[in-house]
């Protein structure tokens, strides 16, 4: 198990009890619930901060999962792990040239994770809003490929995330910003996927989901947030 | 990383050189629609607009892969691009994942047609389109600069839909075609995620590109749009005498209803050879390379509705 502080807060306190982490999941569970129910009875009460901040808040996860599993994993554990392994016909996930590149492709989400975050952040507070802090995070991976199979997991709920939360956003320039990096996640998420085995895009259409439901199963990876 | 990412070999160079060449004209008009647009509000287009706009890029997209994915094979693949970038497992599913994109394709069009019918549109027809496809490479090529042109023009459409379950509909066709582009960047050796966000593009930009692929479309689709009203061409004088070899217009007060942005498609339609630069921009140039004679071009202005406009000019070179 990792448990992990953002690279943009690292002075933040770091483990929590398991039952803490329980507690605090119940917690954001219970929080959901009633964004759930006031989601259905009133959508004119979620602002557009609101929404941000739940971005924000999945963007974080995001960031944290790739900066902590990237330092944790070099390129050569990367060519040797089992999803290269299974797939390639000679160790090779592809062929000579990309193989060389998968690596730097998954530093290169992992940037565009940290550009979400910082772009949301400096958006939430030209709002006049506050930004979410980060949590402290729980990725339960042991291999390469554990941490493929959840980064492939994260980008198809950041999908689901962002194709359910258009309905929510009211400011055009807003829904603009978000359609284009919900097509970004979807990029992500086809490559995380072809990389772990899977049909890059299983469906016509992608799957919304609420606010309510994202954040249960984002809530899996969430050991503990600072209490505000 | 950058080292790794721009690693390259000779056939990827010139991929993304013709790719370059592909989108170039959509940066260009890009630049001269922002120009053009600043201060003017777009205009308001209905949902049904928007879908038939939707629609019409769908068309594009289902004809592209069923035409493509009926001439070429599985075996056809195993000698394309994707041979040079994949290992074999992968290669092994590029054929039946381009049989899925063209599957969506189709489902996306006709989930659109059924949409457009139930709120009491009429959906375009399909066009007859020219995708200048001679081998495999061209086809993943073509299927790459359609999917990226999909996704912008999803993120650049989403903002001008009113309802929310129209909106939520549209963001996760985006998503998928964001899939797509960027699984057919990736058998194309390019980037499959090229920036953190990615580019919302107007109607107007995005129908410059798609209008590469159009060889015809049904006189129907007129009266499906809107805007009842074409755009007028200014700047460009019927006939010209000149005693130089070339000639510049400036075609920049051109405009759609309401004085909306246009885009523009400058052609020759006969006389000497010439070259024209700027052909997508308001302000293109001639060179009369044949030398003295009687040249004829033709501009097209496109408004945000599709609408079409047609100018002529006759050119005599003395």
């Amino acid at each position: 198990m990792t448990q992990t502080n953002t690279s943009e807060t690292p002075n933040q306190t770091r483990q929590e009890p398991a039952s803490a982490s329980f507690g605090n999941t119940a917690a954001i569970l219970a929080g959901a619930a009633v964004i759930a129910t006031t989601l259905n009875a009133q959508t004119t009460a979620i602002s557009d901060i609101d929404v941000l901040n739940y971005a924000l808040t999945l963007e974080r996860l995001e960031a944290n999962f790739y900066t902590e599993g990237l330092k944790r994993f070099s390129p050569s554990d990367f060519s040797s792990s089992a999803a290269a392994q299974n797939l390639g016909n000679s160790g090779d996930l592809f062929g000579d040239s990309v193989t060389g590149d998968a690596y730097s492709y998954l530093l290169l989400i992992r940037s565009h994770e940290q550009t979400h975050v910082r772009t949301l952040i400096r958006t939430i507070q030209s709002l006049g809003g506050t930004p979410k802090p980060a949590c402290t995070y729980k990725f339960n991976y042991n291999s390469i490929d554990e941490f493929l199979a959840i980064g492939k997991l994260l980008e198809d709920t950041g999908v689901m995330a962002y194709d359910g939360a258009v309905r929510l956003i009211k400011s055009p320039a807003l829904l603009t910003a978000a359609a284009t990096i919900a097509t970004v996640e979807g990029r992500h998420a086809a490559f995380l996927r072809l990389l772990t085995g899977d049909v890059p895009f299983p469906a016509a259409f992608d799957t919304p989901k609420t606010m309510a439901e994202i954040l249960a199963a984002a809530g899996g990876f969430i050991a503990s947030c600072p209490a505000s | 990383m950058n080292n790794q990412l721009t690693t390259s070999n000779s056939s990827r160079r010139s991929f993304f050189t013709k790719s370059a060449a592909l989108f170039g004209a959509g940066a260009l008009a890009s630049r001269i629609i922002q120009a053009q647009s600043t201060g003017t509000p777009p205009p308001a287009s209905t949902d049904i607009d928007i879908l038939n706009y939707a629609l019409s890029l769908e068309n594009l997209e289902a004809a592209f892969y069923v035409q493509g994915l009926a001439r070429f094979n599985a075996s056809d693949f195993s000698n394309g691009n994707s041979t040079a970038v994949f290992g074999s497992k992968i290669n092994g599913n590029v054929y039946s994942y381009l049989g899925l994109i063209r599957d969506h394709e189709v489902t996306h069009a006709a989930t659109l047609k059924a949409l457009i019918t139930s709120l009491g549109g009429t959906p375009v027809a399909p066009c007859t389109y020219n995708f200048g496809v001679k081998n495999v490479n061209d086809f993943l090529m073509t299927g790459m600069a359609l999917e990226n042109t999909g996704v912008m023009a999803y993120d650049g459409a989403i903002a001008m839909i009113t309802s929310l379950d129209i909106k939520q509909a549209a963001a996760t066709v985006a998503t998928v075609e964001a899939r797509h582009a960027s699984y057919l960047n990736i058998l194309n050796g390019a980037i499959p995620f090229p920036s953190a966000f990615d580019t919302p593009k107007s109607m107007a930009e995005i129908l410059a590109i798609a209008s590469q692929f159009i060889s015809s479309c049904p006189v129907t689709n007129s009266p499906a749009v809107a805007n009842p009203n074409a755009p007028t061409i200014r700047g460009l004088s019927t006939a010209i005498t000149t005693f130089e070899p070339f000639v510049s217009f400036d075609l920049s007060s051109s405009g759609g209803a309401n004085s909306t942005a246009v885009s523009f498609m400058f052609t020759q339609v006969s006389g000497p050879l010439a070259n024209i630069t700027g052909a997508r921009a308001s302000n293109p140039q001639v060179f009369l390379l044949g030398g003295k004679g009687t040249y004829v071009f033709q501009v097209v202005a496109t408004d945000v509705f599709g609408i079409p406009q047609t100018g002529t000019t006759t050119i005599t070179y003395r």
